[in-house]
């Protein structure tokens, strides 16, 4: 059977509550997006061009053009979603590492490689979980230190997008970012 | 919060309030060299070693961290991120399984979107046996608006009856007081998977095909489009029969929106189907039957060669210019690049053979459903489907009619609210005809009249052999236009007793005649229509108020016009009053005939009057911002720059208030006004406006879309007139959009290579300037022609860089061949002309020969002496100054 599809109106709404400050608003729009986000990610899987990998950023662009009616959007609705887009990728994920580490019973929580191409060394491996961890609780301390670490790192978006996600200016949206990196670099070495 | 962060800092767990501590000198080092960092720290924490510590630790880790997560997750880790896809994707909603809803209990679930879950059900009151497919509204959504979109869907389904349309079986309310709906079950598998599984032949899909067409034109007479058709949503069972599904997102298409609402009222814009999309839905325009028409051209495409039309790679605005802008590659071209084991498995031919099936017919049946422009699409799925129909019984293709479709897309283009429907209406059941006469509700007997009309084009269309495809043989080779004529003689003999629904039939099928370009019957059918209204109505009555207008439009003498135009005005007063909307329309159509005929002063006061009466009446104010736009149009070319610019104004806040700031429609009515202000030469207050108008274009429409280009054309020459430097960069950096947009060497490309030369001149870089001018002028030559006026424009400044650095012999050389491109492409009088006049008399003037120059410099001042516009003046100062030099 066909799926249905979620309804782009509501999405708009709760962008513009999103931007005039309504409580709640950003936690409201989760669930409406998630589901197509997993879907478009889907559909990219499942195109038969071998080629064709996922990529985080385009998924959340399509997200984006699909449900949110263009003509009706504003420059601040594209960021709220971005943010929103980039913290439902950030719960696929981790969501998807704990099972597996479940399924393990313990021993196989994802690593994702991390090359430092620049210096030659060894690939460093960081757990995901650890990570999801360690930005939960920089959050506590500073939300939005975890906003940008989600739009850069499991969104996939540039520094502007970035920016533009968090309301804040592209150089600090920079700072934070090298902030945000300090910190989590710290708790996971 | 509770004093137990997950964050380790060196030092063990510190509280909130220690955190904040180290962060703010974390913070103050890192706006600091490194080189400061040791000094800063002393002096910091000079008494606190657990700060020190703290702080040194997190600079250490911001000087180490290097790559640390830059680059994405999924990136980094793709496979990952793959598997963390498929599994989110797998698990879901099992919760419902065994529970009873109505007479039914739930079996399985087959599949789960935003919106709904879709379960399999089977009948448990035992009455008899029968599976459906139920949809639930998920929970939690079950809000106002999600339940109301889901009873539309319900009503859509329940007029619905037609064995290729998956059936609405029942629907009701879940004991949680969930609505849900019980639909046929289907047992298939999408139509992309059945052809490839069944190894069907190209003749085997286009009989599926025509299966779903004829399906989805069902709907549309039944003023239904369906806007999600996608093989996902298209089953084949398997004894080979069609089964369109889900009309989550169709609409009911209201064949009284008018054109000004038609954008603006749709209730919500659609979610879409990336792939399948049409240009209009990526756009959020108006929806019609035209976007089912190119869906169904996707699906075709699909069917023919296993491939999409475009390769939808969804970056950013990317997606929106692929579907916007790119041209699909023909089926058979596609078909070509195709696997040989693969073709051969899933058509049972190898690719050639393929491609030489496809083209031809095929191709050019494929790319017209797939036109960008709806009105150049098929006008309506039944043509589409005649079209593959007349390929497979081997007899020529209507698409190929090129100019009598194209003038029926122009039709559709300006009636795209309602023009499919009509058409289709028209030619197959009078179903339009019908609506349009409920709605009327002037007319007696209304029903009675839409059963006759109905009945009418019903035995006229219809042919003896149509029964088993639908298509009436009758019209098979009518083009609309000979339809609609043909229709009405049938119309005039059957409906001789019905003069009401005449009139009314009389009406419509004027403005379908004029849009295809036949004013004269449009003319005749009008006049028809108001013969018959005033005998019925009086000559006082709404009707013929209507109808005159129409008639006024129509009528090709512009002196006959304006009677007719007076008239209906005089009547619009009489019945609705001095300071109604309807009188405001009256007062539009005179202005429209008044630009036609020249006399901008008189459309300028009409157009005034119909703003007063759209600002004092409760009308939507979109109507207000509209026609004060308008004004303003009008009033920059009457040199009243001042009253163009607070038309212009009003329009732009009152789309500001209607749609925000950042709103496309807003923004153009911002750009709009900046070019009012420079015509005004109010060139500060035009520069923010601008700046922002870009900015949320480059947003909704990405930054290398026309409309965003021609806003950086019109900020960068605005930042030149400014003497600003920075119209360098500008230009520069729309030089770049435009070769990415359109290749090196183009003529937009060429126009702005001549603004930077000017730039870049005025900057006083001569050799650069020249050389910029140069390349500007060839490529003109090469793309425009070498005898264009705009080829002739870099040489006025490559001869002023010549006089400027004295060299006068060579400018008199440049100016003259200037002139020679310029006096065979321009009007006498016109500005460039006269300024290549003034630069020969210059350099003649600098080589010492001022009875050559007298001539060339009082025929370049005088042309120039009539002061139209600020650029001019600059212009026709260098010449009298030379003059006077003399």
């Amino acid at each position: 059977m066909a799926r249905p599809s979620s309804t782009s109106q509501d999405i708009t709404k709760l962008l513009h509550a999103c931007a005039n400050g309504e409580r709640g608003a950003f936690d409201r729009l989760m669930p409406l997006v998630y589901d197509d986000l997993r879907a478009i990610a889907h559909n990219r899987l499942s195109r038969e061009r071998a080629d064709h990998t996922l990529n985080t950023t385009g998924i959340v662009h399509e997200a984006y053009i699909r449900l949110v009616p263009q003509a009706e959007a504003t420059w601040r609705d594209r960021g709220h979603f971005f943010a929103v887009s980039s913290k439902v990728i950030r719960d696929l994920l981790v969501d998807h590492a704990r099972e597996r580490k479940a399924a393990k019973r313990g021993g196989g929580a994802i690593h994702l490689p991390l090359t430092d191409a620049l210096n030659g060394q060894e690939p460093r491996t960081i757990d995901l979980l650890a990570l999801d961890e360690a930005l939960a609780g920089l959050g506590e301390m500073d939300p939005r230190l975890e906003q940008v670490v989600e739009c850069r790192f499991f969104g996939g978006l540039s520094m502007e997008e970035t920016a533009a996600a968090i309301g804040a200016s592209l150089r600090t949206a920079e700072r934070e970012w090298r902030r945000a990196r300090a910190y989590l670099y710290q708790a996971l070495s | 919060m509770a004093a137990r962060p997950r964050l380790p800092v060196p030092g063990a767990l510190v509280t909130i309030d220690r955190w904040r501590e180290i962060d703010v000198v974390f913070q103050e080092a890192l706006g600091l060299d490194p080189s400061e960092w040791p000094d800063f720290l002393e002096r910091r924490c000079s008494d606190d070693a657990e700060l020190l510590e703290a702080v040194r630790g997190l600079l250490g880790a911001d000087q180490r961290s290097g790559p640390f997560l830059e680059g994405s997750a999924e990136a980094i880790a793709p496979n990952d991120f793959a598997a963390a896809v498929r599994r989110r994707t797998e698990d879901l909603g099992q919760d419902r399984i065994g529970e009873r809803v109505g007479a039914f209990r739930i079996v399985r679930q087959l599949g789960r979107g935003g919106m709904a879950g879709v379960y399999e059900a089977a009948r448990a009151d035992g009455e008899f046996e029968q599976r459906v497919a139920i949809k639930f509204l998920r929970r939690g959504l079950d809000t106002e608006d999600f339940v109301r979109r889901f009873v539309v869907e319900r009503q859509i389904l329940s007029s619905l009856e037609h064995p290729n349309i998956a059936r609405l079986v029942d629907g009701g309310t879940t004991s949680q007081g969930l609505p849900y709906l019980a639909l046929e079950h289907v047992d298939g598998v999408p139509i992309t998977q059945y052809c490839d599984e069944n190894c069907c032949s190209i003749d085997q899909r286009l009989r599926l095909f025509l299966q779903v067409a004829l399906a989805v034109q069902y709907a549309h007479n039944n003023l239904i489009v369906h806007r999600d058709i996608k093989p996902s949503n298209i089953l084949v069972t398997p004894d080979g029969q069609v089964k369109l599904l889900d009309f989550g997102i169709a609409k009911l298409l209201d064949p009284e929106a008018g054109p000004l609402d038609a954008p603006m009222t749709r209730t919500g814009f659609m979610p879409l189907t990336p792939g399948y999309a049409s240009p209009e839905q990526v756009q959020g325009q108006l929806i019609t039957t035209a976007s089912d028409v190119y869906q169904l051209g996707g699906l075709l495409y699909r069917l023919l060669t296993g491939e999409r039309p475009y390769e939808v790679s969804g970056i950013g605005s990317t997606l929106e210019d692929e579907i916007m802008n790119a041209r699909p590659r023909l089926p058979s071209t596609a078909a070509g690049d195709l696997e040989g084991a693969a073709t051969a498995a899933r058509y049972g031919v190898t690719p050639a053979r393929l491609q030489r099936r496809l083209r031809g017919d095929l191709d050019t049946i494929v790319l017209r459903a797939l036109r960008k422009e709806p009105g150049r699409r098929y006008p309506t799925t039944l043509e589409m489907a005649d079209d593959v129909l007349r390929h497979l019984d081997a007899r020529p293709i209507l698409a190929r009619r090129e100019s009598q479709l194209y003038r029926t897309g122009k039709f559709l283009r300006r009636h795209a609210w309602v023009a499919p429907v009509a058409i289709a209406g028209i030619l197959l059941s009078g179903a339009y005809v019908a609506t349009l006469i409920r709605h009327s509700q002037e007319l007696e007997e209304e029903r009675n009249v839409a059963r006759d009309v109905q009945q009418a084009f019903v035995s006229f269309f219809t042919a003896p052999d149509s029964a088993d495809t639908g298509l009436g043989e009758g019209r098979r080779d009518l083009t609309i236009l000979e339809a609609i004529q043909e229709g009405t003689e049938r119309v005039r003999a059957d409906l001789s007793d019905r003069p009401a629904a005449r009139a009314e039939l009389f009406g419509a099928m004027a403005e379908v005649l004029r849009d295809l370009d036949q004013p004269v019957e449009a003319y005749e059918l009008a006049i028809e229509a108001l013969d018959l209204e005033q005998t019925l109505y009086g000559s006082e009555s709404p009707q013929v108020h209507e109808t005159l207008l129409r008639v006024g439009a129509l009528t090709p003498d512009g002196d006959s016009a304006r009677i007719i135009l007076e008239r209906q005005l005089s009547l619009s007063h009489r019945l609705y009053g001095t300071d109604a909307p309807a009188t405001a329309r009256s007062l539009d159509a005179l202005a429209t005939l008044d630009l036609r005929e020249g006399k901008l002063e008189d459309a300028v006061s009409r157009l005034e009057e119909a703003v007063r009466i759209y600002r004092s009446s409760e009308v939507d104010p979109r109507r207000l911002a509209e026609a004060l736009g308008q004004l303003a149009d009008n009033l920059e070319p009457l040199d009243r720059a001042d009253e163009a610019v607070a038309a212009a104004r009003e329009a732009h806040e009152i789309l500001a208030t209607t749609f925000g700031e950042g709103h496309s429609r807003t923004a153009a009515l911002g750009a709009r006004l900046a070019q009012a202000l420079t015509a005004a030469g109010r060139y500060g207050e035009a520069r923010p406006l601008y700046e922002s108008s870009i900015a949320v274009m480059e947003a909704e429409l990405g930054s290398t879309h026309a409309t965003t280009l021609s806003y950086w054309n019109n900020y960068a020459i605005l930042l030149r007139l400014m003497g600003d430097p920075q119209a360098e960069s500008a230009f520069r950096q729309l030089l770049a959009l435009l070769r990415d947009r359109y290749g090196d060497v183009d003529g937009e490309v060429a126009a702005t290579l001549q603004n930077l030369a000017a730039t870049v001149k005025d900057l006083g870089r001569y050799a650069e300037a020249e050389e910029l001018a140069r390349s500007a002028h060839e490529m003109f030559a090469t793309t425009r022609g070498p005898g264009h006026f705009q080829t002739g424009f870099p040489l006025l400044t490559i001869a002023e860089i010549r006089l400027i650095q004295g060299d006068f012999v060579g400018a008199e050389a440049t100016a003259r061949e200037a002139i020679e491109i310029l006096n065979n492409a321009l009007p006498p009088g016109h500005f460039a002309r006269a300024v290549a006049e003034c630069r020969v008399g210059q350099a003649l003037a600098g080589q010492g020969k001022p009875g050559d120059a007298r001539p060339f410099l009082e025929a370049g001042a005088g042309a120039l002496g009539t002061g139209e516009r600020m650029e001019v003046d600059a212009y026709r100062d260098v010449c009298l100054e030379a003059l006077e030099a003399l």
